[in-house]
């Protein structure tokens, strides 16, 4: 998926092979119709999981803070995903349209950061060494953190994540909670939440974003190689 | 400091009784003269350091994602530090003037933030009770990220985080690393980052800032009281 087509005025988005924290800004930006090109980091596989392919050019790519993902856009580089995604967000009319919508876009962005990290113990960590420590974290972690969202859009009851048109929270909440629900390897969990379920089709039937899901999501796994679990590409549900 | 006085439509910022992540908030309403009142939660003495002052209300505070700190703001409640910050920036007129300014603004928040939560696993576990453990922290992990920063305002040469106007970016890295530095008990890691050096002295030179953090940070710990380090507030130096 690494591509050399370098226009000079496109955008660069740097990251590992793998959905990660670069996915939700990858959505906005196909949402969007941004093009940009993917500087895409292999891993090495086996017992090293090597980050050479990065580290090698880690201090020599123009970064204040050297660090992945990044974005190039003329003389801008910068890193932070969330920084990223809400600049991408600004220059695409996605941050909401008024500081009251935009507060509550970056609460939610935050929010699901928060969540993300958390399933890290079961990503990274102990709780997903087995299929019984996983399943207790879906059903207890997992579960209660997705009831807060699900509760969010049952009380708000808009079409997007904040209002009636699609924000930068939209693309980092279905990205986040997706990778959540694959902690569910019975898939179940998803019937309890059904005002998630709709949301998430929702930001599914986007024009450019259904395919690109489609398409991305067969091929890029969810986590680094060296992941306790969805290291590789899980099967399609 | 918690104040009775309730004005409708006035800001309300809700957090512990100290700076930890509402700190750079705070700095900027000051800055902005934004009138807003202090709602602070006590925690109680050990062994039990009991979070119950907040926990009774938790639930029943209208928060879509109940969290400390939050915001009011008329019919506004939010949550999550750096949306808060955001948001206050964005009606103070402190988030840069053109979208590649705002993504330095808010890279460089990220970045701070990542840095004070880098440190904070030290200033709460068994590493900060030490002597031996702090300094260990303050020669490695707070050495090496400070040095980023330094470079980056020498590269720079603005006279604030970035631009030559003040943003919330100034806020969020004068207490991050105001609380980093803190660790370096003998006071001399300062002066090996000139550039730091400088940009602290510009912060605290602010009207209204300076006095601010002249009352406010001898009366606020830096940490929560179940902290191994700054859990009360340090001696001035």
């Amino acid at each position: 998926m690494s591509t050399s087509n370098t226009d000079k005025n496109q955008l660069v988005l740097g990251y590992w092979t793998m959905r990660g924290f670069a996915e939700p800004i990858r959505l906005a930006l196909h949402y969007s119709n941004t093009p940009y090109t993917e500087k895409l980091y292999e891993q090495g596989k086996g017992l090293e999981f090597s980050r050479e392919e990065w580290l090698r050019e880690k201090q020599n790519v123009g970064l204040d803070f050297p660090n992945l993902p990044y974005l190039f856009d003329g003389d801008l580089k910068m890193t932070q995903s969330k920084a990223i995604l809400y600049y991408i967000g600004r220059k695409a009319n996605l941050m909401g349209k008024t500081p009251t919508e935009e507060a509550y876009v970056m609460m939610l962005c935050e929010q699901a950061h928060d969540f993300r990290l958390k399933t890290y113990e079961v990503f990274y960590g102990q709780e997903g060494t087995t299929k019984e420590r996983r399943k207790n974290f879906a059903d207890k972690v997992v579960s209660e953190e997705l009831k807060k969202f699900d509760d969010y859009f049952g009380k708000h009851k808009t079409k997007f994540a904040v209002g009636d048109h699609p924000t930068v929270a939209d693309f980092q909440l279905y990205e986040y909670i997706d990778a959540g629900l694959a902690i569910d390897e019975e898939h179940t969990l998803i019937e309890k939440l059904p005002n998630i379920k709709q949301f998430m089709k929702t930001v599914r039937e986007l024009p450019s974003v259904g395919d690109y899901i489609t398409k991305a999501h067969a091929q890029l796994p969810l986590n680094a190689k060296m992941a306790q679990f969805a290291g590789q590409v899980l099967e399609q549900k | 400091m918690s104040a009775s006085d309730t004005e409708k439509n006035q800001l309300v910022l809700g957090y512990w009784a100290i700076r930890g992540l509402a700190e750079p908030i705070r700095l900027a309403l000051h800055y902005s003269n934004t009138p807003y009142t202090e709602k602070l939660y006590q925690q109680g003495e050990g062994p039990e350091f009991s979070l119950d002052e907040w926990f009774s209300v938790k639930q029943s505070q209208g928060l879509d994602f109940p969290n400390l700190p939050y915001l009011f703001d008329g019919d506004l409640k939010m949550t999550q530090s750096r949306a808060i910050l955001y948001y206050i920036g964005r009606k103070a007129n402190l988030m840069g003037k053109t979208p590649t300014e705002e993504a330095h603004v808010m890279m460089l928040c990220e970045q701070a933030h990542d840095f004070r939560m880098k440190t904070a696993p030290v200033a709460y576990g068994p590493e900060g009770a030490t002597k031996e453990g702090r300094k260990n922290c303050v020669d490695t992990v707070i050495s090496e990220e400070l040095k980023k920063f330094d470079d980056y305002f020498g590269k720079h040469k603005t006279k604030f985080a970035v631009g030559d106007h003040p943003t919330v970016a100034d806020f969020q890295l004068y207490e991050y690393i105001d609380a980093n530095l803190a660790m370096d008990e003998e006071h001399t890691l300062v002066d090996k980052f000139s550039n730091i050096k400088q940009f602290m002295k510009t912060i605290r030179e602010l009207p209204r800032v300076g006095d601010y953090i002249t009352k406010a940070h001898a009366q606020l710990p830096i940490n929560s009281k179940m902290a191994k380090f700054a859990g009360k507030v340090l001696e001035e130096k």
